[in-house]
């Protein structure tokens, strides 16, 4: 698919986003209320205290407010419950008839509803930017490592979230995993709470997941917490795990499209 | 090297399909969780039939006939349990973009376009998706727009359109990039009569104009008998009669009687 047809596709799912105006509403009033809540909780609990676990406060602040901004950014619903909807029913068709392909096509359309929920995000660093208290947040020393991170991590999440869609084509109930994810994602990525704050054994556990990289991830980078061993460990996990996750999506393309009923008149 | 005469060829096609069964009720609810029963159910049964390049076929069967399994085979969207097909020299299954850019298929139950944004941004997207050049495109849909009478809708939402507009961009989106192949199935399904003539006047005028070939399904035989030259007659997934419509007129004098014993069968 070229570039223009991409540009296009974007465009179309934020200009059908944007017919949905009140969505916009409650993404911008959930995501202040949970990020406000944990502020509120965190300062309640550490009051008084320099260090949070094995984290500075300052660090543990940033933290928190990038994990929110992350999972909003990166969390998928409307779309992805459309396109396991759409195998369900039968509709996902157009997308066999059309000589598109079909991971691009997804990317496009899962990408373009996300315009304002980023430009959003970009102004509420700036925002935060202006008080001392977040210079390690995203400081411009950070931001070579964090903005190649944050990209891999988003390639990592699509691939996830390809899979789930694809899911779709084996069971009618491809949307309860859709769920499950959504609501685990935060806490073992990482992106809830640091993982170090987690039991060891469930550390190491996730450690053999691309999760991590979802979270701890894009938000270490942008903290300036990893050393440079981490960050190439990481950078590495992340080329293997989408490259893999490419290969499984490919071959549960194929076989998924041959399973497809395309159900209904 | 001469194109093949025919636009379609199948030989020996089969289609079963595996559906969940049960019975109605709480009990057959909780046996059907605990052990789903599947049937098997064939429906396209061993059929070989041709479609000449150039001619315009209707396809004519009861509910349950196997038609839309058919035309859902010759589009790629199916793929066969036994027995091959080609179209335009392709194998549909495999959905090459170069077969994919050669047909167009209209759905009159299901939509292709984007419902929540107008037609002309599906258009537009259509466009750059078949390479249809900038120029040839704004000539194509100024030329089809003008047709069916819809310029003053392009620019509505398609799910504020009734049927009939709908439709008619149906029509419009499957033909920009001027298919060799046009799929409808029952594209006059829920319309008003003056809404049925436009359409039958322009599919009638387009196989003529542009040799499209065109594959048509519909349970009402005015379509079938304004539009089309050949009949295919399908009942119980078996195909009853392959021919033209002037021979199947010859055969019996009542010919919306002679259809219906057929079908009885």
């Amino acid at each position: 698919m070229s570039l223009t047809t991409l540009w296009k596709l974007m465009r179309n799912s934020f200009i059908r986003d944007m017919e949905f105006r009140i969505n916009y509403f409650i993404l911008i009033f959930a995501t202040v209320i949970t990020f406000f809540m944990e502020l509120a909780v965190f300062a309640q609990i550490y009051e008084g205290r320099e260090q949070v676990g094995d984290l500075p406060k300052t660090a543990a602040l940033g933290f928190i407010i990038l994990g929110s901004l992350i999972r909003s950014c990166t969390s998928l619903w409307q779309v992805i419950f459309e396109f396991v909807e759409q195998i369900r029913d039968g509709s996902f068709r157009t997308y066999l008839l059309q000589p598109i392909h079909f991971p691009s096509y997804f990317f496009a359309q899962v990408t373009g509803p996300k315009f304002l929920t980023w430009t959003l995000s970009i102004l509420g660093v700036l925002a935060l930017k202006m008080s001392p208290r977040f210079d390690a947040l995203l400081a411009p020393a950070h931001l070579p490592y964090f903005l190649p991170a944050l990209a891999l991590s988003l390639m990592v999440n699509w691939q996830i979230y390809l899979t789930l869609v694809y899911a779709g084509f084996w069971t009618e109930e491809a949307t309860f995993m859709l769920v499950a994810f959504n609501l685990g994602v935060g806490i073992f990525s990482g992106s809830i709470l640091p993982l170090s704050w987690l039991p060891e054994t469930l550390q190491r556990v996730l450690h053999y997941s691309p999760l991590p990289l979802l979270g701890d991830f894009p938000i270490k980078a942008g903290l300036g917490l990893l050393s440079g061993p981490e960050f190439s460990r990481y950078l590495v996990q992340a080329v293997v795990w989408m490259g893999a996750l490419a290969f499984v999506n490919a071959a549960l393309w194929r076989a998924g499209t041959k399973r497809f009923e395309a159900f209904g008149g | 090297m001469d194109a093949p005469q025919n636009a379609i060829e199948a030989i020996h096609l089969r289609r079963v399909f595996s559906r969940a069964e049960r019975g109605s009720g709480l009990k057959a609810a909780l046996k059907n969780f605990v052990s789903p029963r599947f049937i098997e159910k064939v429906a396209v049964d061993d059929v070989s039939f041709h479609v000449p390049r150039a001619s315009c076929v209707g396809v004519v069967g009861a509910n349950g006939a196997g038609k839309t399994t058919l035309l859902k085979m010759c589009a790629g969207l199916l793929h066969p349990t036994s027995g091959s097909i080609r179209v335009l020299g392709s194998v549909p299954a495999e959905r090459e973009r170069s077969y994919l850019k050669r047909i167009g298929m209209v759905m009159g139950q299901k939509s292709q376009l984007w419902v929540d944004i107008p037609a002309g941004d599906s258009f537009d997207l259509l466009a750059s998706i078949y390479e249809v050049p900038a120029a040839v495109y704004k000539q194509r849909l100024d030329e089809l727009v003008k047709l069916f009478g819809v310029e003053k809708h392009l620019g509505v939402q398609v799910r504020r359109l009734s049927l009939g507009e709908r439709m008619k961009f149906e029509i419009i989106a499957s033909l920009l990039h001027r298919p060799d192949l046009l799929i409808m199935d029952e594209p006059t399904i829920g319309l008003d009569l003056l809404a049925k003539d436009t359409i039958r006047d322009f599919i009638r005028e387009y196989n003529r104009l542009h040799r499209t070939t065109i594959l048509l399904s519909s349970h009402d035989m005015d379509d079938i008998l304004e539009i089309c030259d050949r009949l295919l007659i399908v009942a119980r997934g078996k195909i009853r009669f392959n021919g033209t419509v002037e021979e199947f007129r010859s055969a019996s004098h009542t010919f919306t009687h002679q259809i219906r014993e057929l079908l009885k069968e």
